[in-house]
Formats: structure tokens, C-alpha cells, sequence
């Protein structure tokens, strides 16, 4: 079983802000968004370890089924590792300025 | 998300395709045996159901699998006294089974699964070419 994601940095509550309250135009929650993300991420990875259990188990979903399952949970790793090196670059591109 | 629709699509596609490869193949194992005398001959057949009105408003959220029905089919009758399922006259029914028909069905659903897997690959690609947009070189 691949162990849940967890953001030490935030708070339970701050991870619990819908993307309603984002996008509704109040402030913008830059934590409770990545956290969300994250939890999206998070669930896409538990169903595609599901699934490659019940398959090893005989009794799951098809090959095809599996294959596009375990493909679209990498997609979406993959995009939250594209995002995750954007906002380090972000970051250090911050910490380098000079003042 | 669009990706997701497409991803469904390819999805179904997927399992239309082995739907009917199944019913192809079962139809070509079932060729050459006899039915009981008086009973209906049958064969299988892939379908796709439509989808449902409900679905086109947009409140119903069926999902949609194809699955494999039988359908009444003609029958190919041989006289042959000493087989066990003759009847009364002497006569073996079988399904009628269009041999050439089946495997062309064979192999159309073996390609058009190719061409379902390369969908998924070229948008799997196209997603990963996305990522790398505004990636300094």
C-alpha cells in the first residue's frame, strides 16, 4: 500500500479549503491549493494500487484496464513533479535576487 | 478535463474491441457443434449500448459497457443418422456460422485495438510534451 501524502507545513483545516472558495474569487489559497492537489495525486495513486492488486490477485480489472489506470496515475505524478520543480525554481529565483 | 474524456473514450474502445473479439471467437468454437434437435440455434454477438437520454442531459451518470448477447441465428442442417443429436429424419442441426465473416471480424477488431492503444500512446505523448512547455533548454 503506498503510504498517504501529507503536507507537514499546513494545517488539517487549511487543506480542507474546497477549490469552490478558490475559484470563487476570494483569497487565494496558495497552500490549500497544492494541498488539494496533493490529495487529488494522492487518491489517483491508491486507485491504481488497487487495481494492480486486485489484477495480481486474478479477480481485478482487464490488462487494458489496468494499463491506462497505472498510465494516468504516473501522468499525474508527473505533472505534480513538473509542478513541484517550477516552484522550487520560483523560489530559488527569489532567494538569488539581489537586494 | 478533456484528457479525461478522451481517456474514457479510449476506455470503451478498448473494451469493445475485446467484446468483440470474444464473440468472433465464440462463434468460431461453437461452428461445428450441434444443437439438440427442436432447440434454437444461437450465436453471440457484441454490442455497444446507446447512450441513454438521461445521459445526454447530463443527470444520469450510467456508465456504459459493451457487453456480449446471443442472438437467434440460421441453422446448417447435415444428415448424419449416426450422430447422437440427429433427429427423427436423421438430420444434425448447426449454427450457421459465417466463417470468412468471423475472421475478418477477427482481424478488424485486432486492428481497430491498435489503433485504440496508439490513440492512448499519442495522447499519453502529447501530455507529456505539454509538461515541458516553458522548460528552460
Amino acid at each position: 500500500m503506498i503510504d498517504p501524502i501529507t503536507l507537514s507545513g499546513l494545517s488539517s483545516s487549511e487543506l480542507n479549503v474546497s477549490m469552490q472558495s478558490i475559484t470563487s474569487g476570494q483569497t487565494m489559497n496558495f497552500g490549500a491549493m497544492i494541498g488539494d492537489g496533493v490529495h487529488a495525486l494522492n487518491s489517483q495513486l491508491v486507485t491504481a494500487d488497487t487495481a494492480l492488486r486486485a489484477y495480481a490477485a486474478g479477480d481485478g480489472p482487464t490488462t487494458a484496464d489496468l494499463m491506462v489506470t497505472m498510465t494516468e496515475a504516473r501522468e499525474r505524478l508527473q505533472f505534480a513533479v513538473e509542478v513541484r520543480n517550477r516552484i522550487v525554481d520560483a523560489y530559488q529565483n527569489l532567494t538569488n535576487m539581489q537586494i | 478535463m478533456t484528457t479525461e474524456k478522451i481517456m474514457e473514450g479510449v476506455r470503451f474502445g478498448l473494451e469493445f474491441e475485446r467484446m468483440r473479439l470474444e464473440a468472433s471467437s465464440q462463434n468460431i468454437a461453437r461452428a461445428n457443434v450441434a444443437t439438440r434437435p427442436g432447440e434454437l440455434t444461437r450465436v453471440a454477438q457484441a454490442v455497444a449500448p446507446a447512450t441513454p437520454f438521461a445521459d445526454a442531459l447530463g443527470i444520469g451518470a450510467a456508465s456504459r459497457h459493451p457487453f456480449v448477447t446471443e442472438v437467434a441465428a440460421g441453422t446448417r442442417q447435415v444428415h448424419d443418422p449416426a450422430d447422437p443429436m440427429a433427429d427423427a429424419h436423421g438430420t444434425v442441426t448447426y449454427p450457421e456460422v459465417d466463417m470468412a465473416g468471423e475472421m475478418s471480424t477477427l482481424i478488424s477488431a485486432s486492428r481497430s485495438y491498435e489503433a485504440d492503444v496508439r490513440a492512448f500512446n499519442t495522447l499519453h505523448a502529447m501530455e507529456l510534451h505539454s509538461l515541458a512547455i516553458g522548460e528552460k533548454s
